[in-house]
C-alpha cells in the first residue's frame, strides 16, 4: 500500500527518453507503476544539441504515459550526465571549542561543506562526505567524541554546468514538465543496483549509456570517486558505420544482434549477414572478426580509461564486491568478461536492490533489460527518498497535489 | 524546412559560379538556399533574388580580379569571417565554379579551408576550360585545382569538353545549355533527393557521412525511355568521359545514385541500375540510392544522376592490404570521427579524440 504521493524520474538520454513513476512505501523501498520510453532525437553526449526535438521526445513520453497507464505528470526529477559533469574533492575545516568532537561540531562542518559556493555556471547535483579527519589524524568514519581541536571533512562535489542543466530544464517545461531536482545520474544507476553491503565492501558500478559512460566507486560504504565520459554506445554505432560504411541504424541493430565485446577463435570463419538496405540491393555480409575487433577496441579502451583512473586515486584494490554494469551497454555480449579482464576482478550485469520493485512487471524480467532501467529506477529511489524528508516534505507540501491524476 | 533555414547551401564563386547558380535555380525552381560570392559587383545586378556578397569591397572596389587568382585570394585572406553571417546553421555547403579565371580559381581555395576551420562539409564542383580556351588557361585552371582538391571533402572538376561531348553538332548556344543542364541536374540531385518526394530518400546525415573523408568524386547523367531505357542509360554512362578514371586513381568509395522518373517506375529497374554499377565499379563500392518521383517532369523518362566517390589519395594505407579494410590516419580519420559527433563537445583523454573510432586510431587492420 502506498503511503506517499508517486514520484516522476526523467532520463533525457542519447539512445532514449525515458520517464517513469513511482510510489513510495514509506519504508525506503518504491514500486514503479509506469515507464515510458522512446528514441530520443536531438541528443549526443548525453546533452541536447536541438531543444525542439528533446522536447518533442518529452512529450511523447508523457502522452505514452497517459495513453497507457493513465498518468499525467507535471513535476519530475531529472538525472543528468553527459561530459559536462565534473567532480570536485572539497576540504572543509572546523575550530572544535570544546576540545573534543560533539553532534553539533559534525552538523556544523557539514553544514559548511554544503554552503562551498560554486561559481554560477556550476550546478551541484550532489555532494557526499567521504571521510573525517582530526588535527594530523585522517580516514575517521565516526569522529564523534573523540578528542581534537581543528575538525576536517573530505567532501566529493559533482557538478554539471548550468547552463546544459537548464537546457534540459527548458525543454521540459516547454513540454508542461517542471524539474523539481536534477541529480546525478551516476549515483542514481549505482543506488539501483548496489546494496550497503556491497558500497560497504568496496564496489564500482559503470552505466553504459548511448552517449556517456559514468562511473561511480564506493568504500567503506562511502562515495569516493566519480565521472563521466564522453563516450558510449553511440560511439560504438559510429565505430561500426564507418568501419563497414552501413547506416547508424543498421550498425545500431549489428551491435545488438551480432556483436561481442569479446573476439574469439572461432569469429575468424564466421560471417555476419547485413540486410539489404533498401529495395534494388543485395544484402552483404561482413567478417565477424572484423565487427568484433571494432567492438572489442572501443570497450577495451573504456574501461582501460576507468580503470586508470581509479588507479590514479588508489581505489582499484579496494573494490571487494566487484564491478556492476549497468545501462543499456550491459547488454552488449560478454561485455562483463571483458571488463573482468580488464579490471582484474569480478564483474556482474546490474540487477536491481530489493528496494525497487515493480519494474519486471512493466519491461520484462530479462536482467540486461532491466539494467538498462538502473538510472530511472535508482533516480525514483532518490526522489522518494527527498520526499520523506521531514524539511523537504515541510517545503512541498501540496507540490504534488493534483499533479497525479490516475 | 524554408530555404532561409536548410543546413545545405548552394554557393557560387565568381561570375561563372553566379551564372552556374543562376542556371541551377532556374532548373531546379524555388526551394536551395543560394548564395553568390564574387570580386566583380557586376555579378550582383542581374538577380535581386539571389542573395550576393562582394569580395574584396576595400581591395577591389567591385571591379573583378582582371583574371588573378592572387588578387581574389587576397580579398578573401582580408576578411574570411566576412561571410560568416551567411552560413548561420549551414552544415554542408555545395560549391560551384569555373577554374581559368580570376575568383574562382583565387578565392574557393581560402574559402573552402574557411568553411573546413567552421566544420562545414564542403563538395565543390569546378568547371575546366574549354580545350579551344588555350593552353594558358588550361595552366592556370590546372595550378588552382590541386589546392582545392586538398580542402574540399570532395571534389568533381568537369571539363567543359566533355560535359558538352554530345552536343557536337548543336550551336553553341544550345551546347552550353545542354552543358549547363547536365551540371544543374548533378548539383541539384542533392536537394531532390533530400527534399523532393520519393520511395527512397536520403536524410543529411547520411549524405555528409558520405561525403566525410573522400577525396575525388565523378559526375554523369543520363536520360532515356522507352522499354529498354536502363540498358540505354547504363551504356551511355559507360562511355561518357566525365566518368574515365585513370588506371592510378584510388578505389571507389561509394557511389551516390539518384533515380527520378515518373510514376511508371519498376523495382526492377533499380536493381538492374544498382547491379550495372556494382560491375562497373567493384562489389566493395557503398551505393547510396535516393529516388525521385516527378511525374511532371519525367512522365514516362527515366533520368539517372551518378556521382563517384574515390577514396581520398591522401589516406596512410597499411603496406598490405589485400582483402582488408584500410584504417585512415590524420585528417582523414578526424573526418570519420567529427561525422556524427561534429556539434558536440570533444572527448579527449591523452591528447587522443576519442570520438574517432578507436579501431582508426589504433590502426587496426580488419577482415573483409
Amino acid at each position: 500500500m502506498s503511503l506517499s504521493s508517486p514520484v516522476a524520474g526523467l532520463e533525457i538520454g542519447t539512445s532514449r527518453t525515458v520517464i517513469a513513476i513511482g510510489e513510495p512505501h514509506g519504508d525506503g523501498s518504491i514500486e514503479i507503476t509506469a515507464v515510458g520510453a522512446i528514441p530520443s532525437s536531438g541528443v549526443r553526449k548525453s546533452q541536447i544539441i536541438e531543444m525542439t526535438q528533446a522536447r518533442y521526445s518529452i512529450e511523447s513520453v508523457l502522452k505514452r504515459l497517459e495513453e497507457q497507464f493513465g498518468y499525467t505528470i507535471g513535476h519530475a526529477s531529472l538525472a543528468v550526465s553527459g561530459p559536462q559533469v565534473r567532480t570536485t574533492m572539497l576540504n572543509t575545516q572546523w575550530q572544535l571549542e570544546r576540545g573534543f568532537v560533539h553532534d553539533d561540531d559534525i552538523i556544523e562542518i557539514n553544514a559548511r561543506a554544503e554552503e562551498t559556493n560554486l561559481p554560477p555556471e556550476r550546478t551541484q547535483l550532489e555532494l557526499q562526505p567521504i571521510a573525517y579527519g582530526l588535527d594530523d589524524m585522517g580516514a575517521i568514519a565516526s569522529p564523534k567524541g573523540m578528542n581534537g581541536n581543528l575538525l576536517k571533512l573530505r567532501s566529493i562535489c559533482i557538478h554539471g554546468a548550468t547552463q546544459r542543466i537548464n537546457d534540459a530544464r527548458a525543454a521540459a517545461n516547454a513540454a508542461k514538465l517542471e524539474i523539481t531536482q536534477p541529480c546525478f545520474a551516476g549515483t542514481c544507476a549505482a543506488n539501483a543496483v548496489l546494496t550497503q553491503q556491497n558500497k560497504r565492501e568496496g564496489c564500482l558500478s559503470i552505466d553504459l549509456g548511448g552517449g556517456s559512460t559514468t562511473y561511480t566507486a564506493w568504500i567503506n560504504g562511502q562515495l569516493a570517486a566519480a565521472g563521466v565520459l564522453g563516450v558510449g554506445g553511440d560511439h560504438l554505432n559510429n565505430d561500426i558505420h564507418t568501419a563497414f560504411s552501413i547506416s547508424i541504424k543498421q550498425a545500431e541493430q549489428l551491435k545488438t544482434a551480432a556483436s561481442s565485446a569479446v573476439i574469439s577463435e572461432e569469429d575468424a570463419s564466421q560471417r555476419v549477414p547485413v540486410p539489404a538496405p533498401m529495395p534494388g540491393f543485395k544484402a552483404a555480409s561482413i567478417s565477424r572478426r572484423a565487427l568484433n575487433t571494432v567492438v572489442n577496441a572501443r570497450m577495451q579502451e573504456l574501461f582501460t580509461i576507468i580503470r586508470s583512473k581509479l588507479d590514479e586515486e588508489d581505489l582499484l584494490h579496494h573494490l571487494d564486491a566487484g564491478i556492476v554494469i549497468t545501462g543499456g551497454g550491459a547488454a552488449l555480449s560478454r561485455v562483463d568478461e571483458l571488463a573482468s579482464s580488464v579490471f582484474g576482478t569480478r564483474v556482474r550485469i546490474g540487477t536491481l536492490v530489493p528496494e525497487i520493485q515493480g519494474l519486471a512487471k512493466i519491461v520484462g524480467d530479462d536482467p540486461r533489460e532491466t539494467a538498462a532501467y538502473a538510472t530511472i529506477s535508482g533516480l525514483l529511489l532518490k526522489a522518494a527518498a527527498e520526499e520523506s524528508r521531514p524539511s523537504f516534505m515541510d517545503s512541498v507540501t501540496g507540490m504534488f497535489k493534483g499533479i497525479f491524476g490516475k | 524546412m524554408n530555404r532561409l533555414s536548410s543546413p545545405l547551401l548552394l554557393l557560387g564563386v565568381g561570375g561563372a559560379g553566379a551564372y552556374l547558380v543562376r542556371g541551377i535555380l532556374r532548373a531546379f525552381g524555388p526551394g536551395i538556399r543560394a548564395l553568390i560570392l564574387d570580386t566583380d559587383s557586376s555579378s550582383g545586378l542581374h538577380d535581386d533574388t539571389t542573395p550576393f556578397m562582394l569580395l574584396g569591397g576595400n581591395r577591389l572596389a567591385g571591379r573583378g580580379t582582371g583574371g588573378q587568382p592572387a588578387s581574389a585570394r587576397a580579398a578573401f585572406q582580408d576578411n574570411p569571417a566576412y561571410i560568416d553571417p551567411a552560413l548561420e546553421g549551414v552544415r554542408t555547403v555545395v560549391i560551384v565554379t569555373a577554374l581559368g579565371g580570376g575568383t574562382g580559381g583565387g578565392a574557393t581555395g581560402e574559402l573552402l579551408k574557411h568553411l573546413h576551420t567552421l566544420g562545414i562539409t564542403t563538395l565543390l564542383f569546378a568547371t575546366m576550360p574549354f580545350s579551344f580556351e588555350g593552353a594558358e588557361r588550361m595552366r592556370i585552371a590546372r595550378t588552382a585545382a590541386g589546392p582545392l582538391e586538398q580542402h574540399a571533402d570532395v571534389s568533381v572538376f568537369l571539363p567543359l569538353d566533355d560535359l558538352v561531348a554530345d552536343a557536337g553538332s548543336d550551336n553553341i548556344g544550345i551546347a552550353m545549355s545542354r552543358g549547363l543542364e547536365t551540371l544543374a541536374t548533378g548539383v541539384t540531385l542533392l536537394w531532390r533527393l533530400l527534399e523532393k518526394p520519393g520511395y527512397i530518400r536520403l536524410d543529411e546525415e547520411r549524405l555528409r557521412a558520405i561525403l566525410s573523408g573522400c577525396g575525388r568524386g565523378h559526375y554523369a547523367t543520363a536520360v532515356a525511355q522507352g522499354p529498354d531505357r536502363v540498358q540505354t542509360i547504363l551504356s551511355v554512362l559507360a562511355s561518357t568521359p566525365l566518368l574515365k578514371r585513370s588506371e592510378s586513381a584510388p578505389p571507389v568509395r561509394s557511389i551516390l545514385v539518384g533515380v527520378l522518373a515518373g510514376d511508371d517506375l519498376r523495382l526492377s529497374e533499380i536493381g538492374m541500375i544498382v547491379s550495372g554499377l556494382t560491375a562497373s565499379y567493384g562489389v566493395n563500392a557503398t551505393i547510396e540510392l535516393g529516388t525521385v518521383n516527378d511525374e511532371t517532369l519525367f512522365s514516362g523518362r527515366l533520368a539517372v544522376a551518378v556521382l563517384i566517390f574515390e577514396e581520398s589519395a591522401t589516406a596512410s594505407h597499411p603496406a598490405n592490404t589485400a582483402g582488408a579494410t584500410r584504417p585512415l590516419s590524420g585528417e582523414h580519420a578526424a573526418l570519420a570521427g567529427n561525422g556524427r559527433f561534429r556539434h558536440s563537445e570533444k572527448t579527449f583523454w591523452n591528447d587522443e579524440d576519442l570520438d574517432i573510432p578507436t579501431y582508426i586510431r589504433r590502426s587496426l587492420t580488419l577482415d573483409r
